[in-house]
C-alpha cells in the first residue's frame, strides 16, 4: 500500500454534518448493562446534535470474531514469542542442552496468560489441526471484513460501546478465560478486519469506573475517527481522573 | 545407455530427486538492509531484524524478487502472479526469530525445466516442481569453546532460492549434470554465483530404488551436499545401501541422512517419526507478493541468451558438435570468447583452439579464464596464421606454448624464431631431393613396392627443415619425385 497520512489535526473541528454514523444490531449483546446502553445511546445523540446522522446497520458475522479471534491472535502470538529464548537478550536460564535452556528460560519468564496463548496458538497450528482450526477462523476473517465493506456503503463511521462491561478487577478472571475474552468482543471485529478504531472514555459505571465508546472508520481513514472521537470527547466532558492520579489516597 | 543398477536378485532402477539451494546475488538480505559479503567477520553483517530483536519488521527486498522471477523464467517455469510468505516454525540457536520466512503453500515459482547434457551428445530434460524464495539460518561454530557454541548470524537473513526438481533423474551422473547445467544457468542470469566451497550452492538428494516398472520406493533424504563429486558419491553409496536392504528382505526407513565425506557413506540424521510439525503459516508481517503480468514480460525480455539455445545456435550456426558446444556454453565468459576468436575465422579451428590447447592449459594451471594470458584476439591472430598458411598446425603449437607462457603476439614469436613456413617450391625441392639421394637404399626400396616408406622420408625432410616446410607441399613434392 503506498498511500501518503493525512494531516490528522487539520480534519478536527467542525460539524458532522453530512456524515452517517452507523450503529450495528448485532452489538446489542444479550445481558449488556443498561448503563452501556444508556451510555451508547447518549453517544448516539451527541453526534447527531453535531449534525451527523445516525443509521441503523447490520454487521451479521459478528458473533464469529471473537472465537475467531482467540484463534488467530494465539496463533501469531505463539510464533512472536518464539524468539524470546534466552539465546541472544532478555532473560536467560541455562540448561544443558539448547532444548533445556528454551524450557527453563521459557518457563520461567513467561506469566500464565502468556504460556496460555502460546499452547492454544501452537495447537491451533499443528498438522491436523491447522485447517479446522487457523485456516477456518481466517475464512471466518474474510466474512467480516466483507460485513464491514458492506457497511462502508451507507455509512462514515460506526459507533459501539467499548466494552459490554466496566474493567473487572487485574487478575479477577484468570480462572475463567472465556469471561475475560468476551470483554473483548466488541473491540475484535475490527481488529479482524483491518480497521482504524479508537476508544474515547466516555462515562463512568455506577461503581465509578471509566465507560467508552468507540468509533470503528474505513481502511486508512483515521482522520474520520479521530474527528468524531472528538466530538464524543467534547461533548462527554469526561475529566474523572483516577485516585492515584488525581493525587488522592 | 542402460542406467540400471545390477544387485544380486537383479536389475534396480535408481530414482533422484534434487532440491538445490542457490544463494541469491543481491547487495542486502531479504528482508533487512544488512550485508551479505563473504567473509566478513561474524555478527558484521546483523540487522535488528535479522537478530529477530523485538517489534522488528521485515521488509521485502525488491532485488531478491527480481532474481527468482529471472530465474524462473531460465527454468522455463510458471511464474505466479500471486505468492504467500509463510513462517516455518521451530527453534534452533541460530535462527534468531523461531521461525524461518519462507514460501510453503503458493511459491513464487512453478513449474518449469531443465535440459541436461549426458555422454554421447544425449540430453534429458529434467521437470523443475518448484522455485521459492526463503531465508538462510546463522552458523553455530562448535569448536571454539568446550561447552559452549559460538553463533555467527551474518548468514541469517541472506535470500535464498530453493530449486526442488521433480524426481527425474535415473543416475548420479544424470544428477550431477542437472547441478552443472542449472549452475550454468544461474550463473548466465547472474541470480547465483554458483559457488558451492563457499556454500552459496547446497543440494539436498531424495533418492530412492526400484525394481524397473514398479511404484516409486521409500526415499531417503541426504542433506547439505557441497560439491557435485560427494553428490555423486553420496547417491551411489546410498543406492547401494537400499538396494543391499531390500534384497536383505527388509526396508528402507524413510529419514534424512548426512553424507560423510571422510568416510564416503551416508549415515542417519533423523527419522520421519522425529520429524518436525513446522506448523507453516501465512507470515502475518507480510502481504501476498503480487506480480504484474507487464513486470514479468519486461524480465522475460531482459533475459541473455541462455547456455541451451547458446549450445543449439553453436551446433547450428558453426557446425560444432553437441559436446564441444555444450563446453563452450557452461560458463558464459566461455562462450563470449570463444565467439570472439571465431569471429571472422573457421568456428571449428577456433573451438578446437580454445577446447584443447587454451584450457588444456588453464586447467592445467588452475587459472581462470578471465587472467588468461592469451586474451580470445591474440588466439584469433595465432589461427589467422594457420590459416594463411604462415606457419603449420605442429608449429603452432608451440607457439602456442611460448604465448602462453610470456603473453606476447603470435606473429611476433613467428618472426622473431624464424617459424615461418616453407612454402617455396625450390627450397622444398632441394630438401626432398638431398633426403633422397643420401638414401638410396630406401628410395629403391620404396619402388620396390614398399609404400609405408613415405611416412619416413616425410619425417625425415620435415626434421630437416625444422618443422618449417609445408607439409602438404612436401607430401605432394616427394609423391612425385619418388614415382619418377
Amino acid at each position: 500500500m503506498d498511500i501518503a497520512v493525512a494531516d490528522y489535526e487539520e480534519s478536527l473541528g467542525g460539524d458532522l454534518k453530512g456524515m452517517k454514523i452507523g450503529i450495528p444490531k448485532e452489538y446489542r449483546i444479550e445481558g449488556m448493562p443498561v448503563e452501556i446502553e444508556t451510555l451508547w445511546d447518549e453517544g448516539a445523540s451527541w453526534l447527531m446534535a453535531a449534525g451527523a446522522e445516525i443509521v441503523e446497520i447490520s454487521l451479521p458475522h459478528t458473533k464469529y470474531a471473537l472465537p475467531a479471534y482467540y484463534i488467530v491472535a494465539p496463533a501469531e502470538a505463539s510464533s512472536n514469542l518464539a524468539r524470546y529464548d534466552g539465546v541472544r537478550y532478555g532473560l536467560r536460564v541455562e540448561g544443558d542442552t539448547p532444548q533445556a535452556l528454551y524450557e527453563n528460560t521459557r518457563g520461567e519468564g513467561f506469566g500464565a496468560e502468556v504460556k496460555r496463548r502460546v499452547l492454544i496458538g501452537t495447537y491451533v497450528l499443528s498438522a491436523g489441526y491447522y485447517d479446522a482450526y487457523y485456516l477456518q477462523a481466517q475464512k471466518v476473517r474474510t466474512r467480516i471484513a466483507q460485513d464491514f465493506h458492506d457497511a462502508w456503503q451507507t455509512v462514515d463511521a460506526i459507533l459501539t460501546p467499548t466494552t459490554p462491561s466496566a474493567a473487572f478487577a487485574q487478575g479477577e478472571k484468570m480462572d475463567d478465560p472465556i469471561a475475560m475474552y468476551l470483554n473483548d468482543v466488541l473491540t475484535v471485529p475490527a481488529s479482524m478486519a483491518g480497521l482504524p478504531a479508537i476508544s474515547v472514555p466516555s462515562g463512568l459505571s455506577g461503581e465509578g469506573l471509566p465507560l467508552g465508546l468507540h468509533v470503528i472508520g474505513r481502511p486508512f481513514d483515521e482522520a474520520t475517527v479521530f474527528k468524531v472521537g472528538q466530538t464524543l470527547e467534547d461533548a462527554a466532558e469526561f475529566s474523572t481522573r483516577p485516585r492515584i492520579m488525581a493525587g488522592g489516597s | 545407455m542402460s542406467d540400471l543398477l545390477r544387485g544380486r536378485t537383479g536389475e534396480w532402477e535408481l530414482v533422484i530427486g534434487l532440491e538445490v539451494h542457490a544463494q541469491v546475488i543481491a547487495d542486502a538480505k531479504l528482508f533487512s538492509g544488512a550485508a551479505t559479503s563473504f567473509g566478513a567477520e561474524p555478527n558484521e553483517q546483523v540487522s535488528f531484524v535479522d537478530a529477530g530483536m523485538p517489534g522488528m519488521l521485515p521488509v521485502l527486498n525488491e532485488t531478491c524478487v527480481r532474481q527468482a522471477v529471472l530465474t524462473g523464467l531460465a527454468l522455463n517455469a510458471e511464474v505466479n502472479l500471486q505468492s504467500v510468505f509463510a513462517r516455518k516454525n521451530y527453534f534452533y540457536p541460530d535462527m534468531p526469530q523461531g521461525y524461518q520466512i519462507s514460501q510453503y503453500e503458493e511459491p513464487i515459482i512453478g513449474e518449469g525445466e531443465i535440459i541436461i547434457d549426458l555422454p554421447g551428445d544425449e540430453t534429458r530434460t529434467v521437470g523443475i516442481e518448484r522455485l521459492h524464495l526463503e531465508q538462510d539460518a546463522g552458523k553455530s561454530v562448535h569448536d571454539r569453546h568446550p561447552k559452549k557454541s559460538y553463533i555467527d548470524l551474518n548468514r541469517s537473513g541472506v535470500t535464498l532460492m530453493e530449486i526442488v526438481s521433480k524426481p527425474d533423474m535415473r543416475s548420479a551422473e544424470q544428477a550431477a549434470a542437472y547441478v552443472t547445467k542449472l549452475r550454468a544457468i544461474l550463473r548466465y542470469i547472474g541470480s547465483c554465483d554458483g559457488n558451492m566451497q563457499e556454500g552459496s550452492l547446497r543440494c539436498d538428494a531424495n533418492v530412492s530404488v526400484r525394481r524397473l516398472g514398479e511404484a516409486l520406493g521409500l526415499r531417503c533424504e541426504i542433506k547439505n551436499l557441497n560439491s557435485i563429486r560427494f553428490m555423486r558419491q553420496a547417491i551411489e553409496y546410498e543406492a547401494a545401501r537400499q538396494i543391499e536392504i531390500i534384497e536383505d528382505g527388509g526396508t528402507v526407513d524413510q529419514e534424512t541422512r548426512l553424507f560423510d565425506s571422510a568416510k564416503g557413506e551416508t549415515r542417519s540424521m533423523r527419522s520421519k517419526e522425529d520429524a518436525h510439525d513446522y506448523r507453516y503459516f501465512p507470515d502475518p508481517d507480510l502481504l501476498p507478493l503480487r506480480l504484474s503480468q507487464d513486470y514479468v514480460d519486461a524480465l522475460k525480455q531482459s533475459l541473455p541468451e541462455l547456455p541451451e539455445a547458446k549450445k543449439q545456435r553453436f551446433m547450428q550456426a558453426f557446425g560444432l558438435s553437441a559436446y564441444d558446444a555444450s563446453v563452450l556454453v557452461a560458463e558464459r565468459e566461455t562462450a563470449d570468447y570463444f565467439e570472439n576468436v571465431a569471429e571472422g575465422r573457421d568456428p571449428k579451428l577456433a573451438a578446437n583452439w580454445v577446447i584443447s590447447e587454451l584450457f588444456g592449459r588453464l586447467n592445467r594451471g588452475e587459472i581462470p579464464l578471465a587472467e588468461s594470458p592469451v586474451s580470445a584476439a591474440s588466439l584469433g591472430g595465432l589461427i589467422d596464421l594457420i590459416s594463411d598458411d604462415t606457419i603449420s598446425g605442429r608449429i603452432a603449437k608451440d607457439v602456442f606454448t611460448e604465448m602462453f607462457d610470456t603473453g606476447r603476439a603470435a606473429a611476433d614469436i613467428v618472426e622473431e624464431k624464424g617459424l615461418r613456413q616453407v612454402t617455396d617450391t625450390g627450397a622444398l625441392e632441394a630438401t626432398v631431393e638431398k633426403i633422397m639421394a643420401d638414401n638410396p637404399d630406401r628410395v629403391a626400396d620404396y619402388r620396390g613396392g614398399n609404400q609405408k616408406l613415405v611416412g619416413w622420408f616425410m619425417g625425415q625432410i620435415m626434421k630437416a627443415s625444422q618443422g618449417k616446410a609445408n607439409p602438404q607441399m612436401v607430401n605432394e613434392l616427394l609423391r612425385k619425385k619418388l614415382a619418377e
